[in-house]
């Protein structure tokens, strides 16, 4: 609780300002390092603000007046609150509060707080959970409103004697980073008065009570900066770390490069507190042409471009309309729609590949690392195993199996896209071999599985229908092959990597267990039909079930939170998967039960 | 039918192979975190900020009268201890290197006296190649050099490009790694 009268201490000292109509495009792709990766600021800035509201809209203009207007940014609200009535906040329909309004909600917790930090995290309720969450999002946004502080015009009188002695002017703004200069002076200045006269106030003059007050409000600011480090902008004069303003001065991370470059930074911050677009502009600018000296700029402007061009959303959109077309076709059967549908497919798997080519280049790994990023490898696979379907058979079942699985799987990315969809991986997954190894071949895996499922699911529905589908058997066994080839190939590659890292090919962990499981159906369902002893109408059945399996090996077994997969754990989804296995099962039986009547 | 399939497998098994391959290949030819070389690189070559700065008899200097030698610049400061305890030892290594470095030391002090006091006391003769400066206002280290906490050290190469920073005193500086790298860097200057 310290902390926060610091802070707000802090704030009080630097004026406030009005900030519209300024550009933000060249501070968005300047470079910052934040969790473990250098970043353009846009990035960082969305990430941060997702974090606190769960959006991330104008985040740059957000990010401008946080870091170079504390005093607004307090007020603006932010923090959105799943449970307000449990903290004694007014109902409010977008449930955003600014941080003005959960500060003192978190005062009056504190000891509770306390207490809740000593206790193991399954006793906590929703209400403690809520809390506890509340006040990390708080300490986050706490450091960020500081991050620039020691570069900001301190609203703060300075004694007349001082502003003499250190030449202080109106011209020339007092921040803390220009009272590093005369810390000892002033030093010197309050043991000469307490020496002289104690520490008894009453018997200070004017000029001494004020240069004594003066000097613990620059120590309360001082201790307020103590420890920021999450707004790494400077890049260091050795090795990786990145520094933050603060640490510049505490850790002795400056150099003659990073002191010009944060002259530009403080040059934005006093134009921005001016509202003067001309000098913000061009500042930023300038700080942009200097940061290419410490981060490619290649990759910070694709980045950026990914993050406001939006690939993805715009690749749904093709492969919505891909649906559409085949609807359209489908029920009309009119050839121009289904044109447009190849068209539209054809498209969005362009579009798909270069949002994954681009997300190759940004982090510099193989497609997949993260859970996210299979669901998008998958999606791909799947939309272009649809396309090359459409163009061999030209029946409109490939568009429909690409464009439906390619859309429904980005869909449900979104979901776990969170914060942040380029996180840095864990130790045990920064390996490239093994990533375009082991992990494409299990996602292309998932990939054939998928198509194959929604083939034999087409089967069924036609066969209920009482449509002739003899033509979708071969391809639909073809397909099954060639997913026991990359399923089977990717799981025995996997035993080599857990041998190499972990000293043991197979360990039967919960995520080994589901790619066996798959590779077993596979097997299964394929000797059963080749030996004849599995009727075709169930082979496709159990083909069909195969989204089931590879649901339960995908997402499944990331739920049970045990095993040595451990960057791979989620929580949350278990309802929306149990639905999807059943509902999945009860239609498959619908559909076997009809056909078979 | 049997021939195309075979030919469609063959296919897949040369994609497969030949991305292994290359897999293989591109994981051994890369060499991790290539950006921090190249920062590296772009700091070694960084040029030193030019300035000029009094001594204590008021004479002026500027950092290009030292051209030519390996400069090592110490920010310090009479009250800063581990200034204190590392001058020695700095002296001794500006003794032992007189033809190839020139030691600079600027001093954060409030005013010129305190170093006098303290030269009178600590160090009664310099090493021709050192001198003691005065940073009136903490213009050199602050402003050009984001020196904030002393003591800290630059070490400058002879063409004035900086080649190493330390901070703080947790350095032996008489030891043969400094005194090698000091003959590394003088030997590595454009004649």
């Amino acid at each position: 609780m310290t902390r926060i009268f610091f802070l707000i201490v802090l704030l009080a000292f630097i004026p406030q300002a009005n900030a519209k109509d300024l550009e933000y495009t060249s501070l968005a792709q300047i470079p910052v390092q934040h969790e473990g990766r250098i970043k353009p600021l846009d990035t960082f800035a969305k990430t941060m603000l997702y974090t606190f509201s769960g959006k991330s809209s104008n985040a740059e203009e957000w990010l401008a007046e946080t870091l170079f207007d504390p005093a607004t940014a307090l007020q603006r609200p932010v923090f959105r609150i799943l449970r307000p009535q449990a903290f004694d906040l007014p109902p409010r329909k977008s449930r955003i509060y600014s941080f003005a309004e959960i500060a003192p909600v978190l005062q009056i917790r504190g000891e509770t707080i306390q207490t809740l930090l000593e206790k193991d995290e399954k006793d906590w309720s929703e209400d403690q959970r809520e809390l506890m969450r509340l006040h990390d999002v708080y300490i986050l946004y706490t450091q960020l409103l500081r991050s620039f502080s020691f570069l900001l015009p301190l609203n703060i009188e300075l004694p007349a004697s001082l502003a003499k002695e250190w030449k202080i002017t109106e011209e020339k703004p007092f921040t803390v980073s220009e009272y590093r200069r005369f810390a000892q002076k002033l030093n010197a200045r309050v043991k000469a008065i307490t020496k002289n006269k104690g520490t008894d106030l009453e018997k200070y003059s004017e000029e001494e009570r004020a240069i004594v007050s003066f000097a613990m409000n620059m120590n309360i600011l001082e201790s307020a900066g103590q420890n920021n480090v999450l707004f790494r902008i400077i890049p260091p004069f050795k090795g990786n770390e990145w520094q933050s303003p603060w640490a510049i001065s505490e850790m002795g991370g400056g150099s003659p490069e990073a002191a010009i470059y944060l002259a530009t930074w403080k040059a934005m911050a006093f134009a921005y507190i001016q509202r003067d677009a001309v000098s913000w502009n061009e500042a930023g600018k300038q700080a942009l042409a200097q940061s290419k000296n410490f981060a490619p700029p290649s990759k910070l402007k694709l980045e950026y471009a990914y993050n406001n061009f939006h690939p993805l959303t715009v690749t749904m959109a093709l492969y919505a309309l891909a649906l559409a077309g085949f609807a359209a076709f489908a029920l009309r059967n009119c050839r121009n729609s289904k044109c447009l549908a190849t068209l539209a497919l054809a498209g969005g798997c362009a579009l798909h590949a270069v949002s994954i080519t681009a997300r190759i280049y940004i982090l510099d790994r193989p497609p997949v690392g993260t859970l996210y990023e299979s669901i998008l490898f998958v999606a791909f696979m799947c939309a272009l195993i649809g396309l090359v379907f459409e163009t061999i058979k030209r029946d409109g079942n490939g568009l429909l199996i690409g464009a439906l699985s390619g859309l429904l799987l980005l869909f449900t990315a979104i979901g776990f896209g969170g914060d942040d969809t380029m996180k840095m991986l864990v130790a045990v997954l920064n390996t490239n071999f093994w990533l375009s190894t082991h992990v494409l071949c299990i996602t292309m895996g998932y990939g054939w599985c998928l198509i194959t499922a929604l083939l034999a699911h087409i089967w069924l529905i036609q066969t209920a229908r009482g449509k002739d589908t003899d033509n979708l058997v071969r391809p639909i066994k073809t397909l099954a092959l060639l997913s026991l080839l990359f399923t089977a190939f990717g799981t025995l590659l996997g035993g080599i990597w857990a041998d190499q890292s972990w000293g043991r090919f197979w360990g039967w962990d919960p995520k080994e267990n589901g790619a066996l499981l798959i590779v077993l159906w596979l097997i299964w369902a394929l000797h059963g039909a080749i030996s004849g002893h599995l009727k075709r109408m169930w082979f496709i059945a159990s083909m069909a079930a195969l989204s089931v399996i590879v649901a339960l090996a995908w997402f499944g077994v990331n739920l049970l939170s045990t095993g040595l997969h451990s960057y791979g754990f989620i929580t949350g989804v278990a309802g929306a998967l149990f639905a999807f296995c059943v509902t999945e099962l009860v239609l498959i039986g619908g559909l076997v039960w009809k056909a078979k009547r | 039918m049997e021939g195309e399939a075979m030919k469609n497998l063959a296919i897949l098994c040369a994609l497969l192979a030949s991305a292994a391959v290359y897999t293989f290949w591109s994981d051994f030819q890369s060499t991790p975190a290539a950006p921090s070389q190249t920062q590296q690189e772009i700091k070694i070559s960084a040029p030193a900020p030019h300035f000029t700065f009094e001594d204590l008899n008021g004479k002026k200097h500027n950092i290009e009268d030292f051209k030519g030698r390996v400069i090592i610049l110490n920010f310090w400061a009479t009250w800063c201890a581990p200034c204190v305890v590392e001058f020695p030892a700095m002296l001794k290594l500006a003794d032992i290197q007189k033809d190839n470095a020139a030691f600079i030391f600027l001093s954060i002090d409030d005013n010129k006296e305190e170093i006098a006091r303290f030269l009178k006391k600590h160090a009664k003769s310099l090493p021709q190649n050192a001198v003691v400066g005065h940073d009136v206002d903490k213009t050199v280290s602050q402003d050009l050099f984001q020196t904030v906490k002393v003591p800290e050290t630059y070490i400058i190469t002879p063409d004035l490009k900086l080649a190493d920073k330390i901070v703080g005193s947790d350095v032996d500086w008489t030891s043969e790694a400094v005194q090698q790298k000091i003959n590394t860097l003088y030997r590595a200057r454009s004649m």
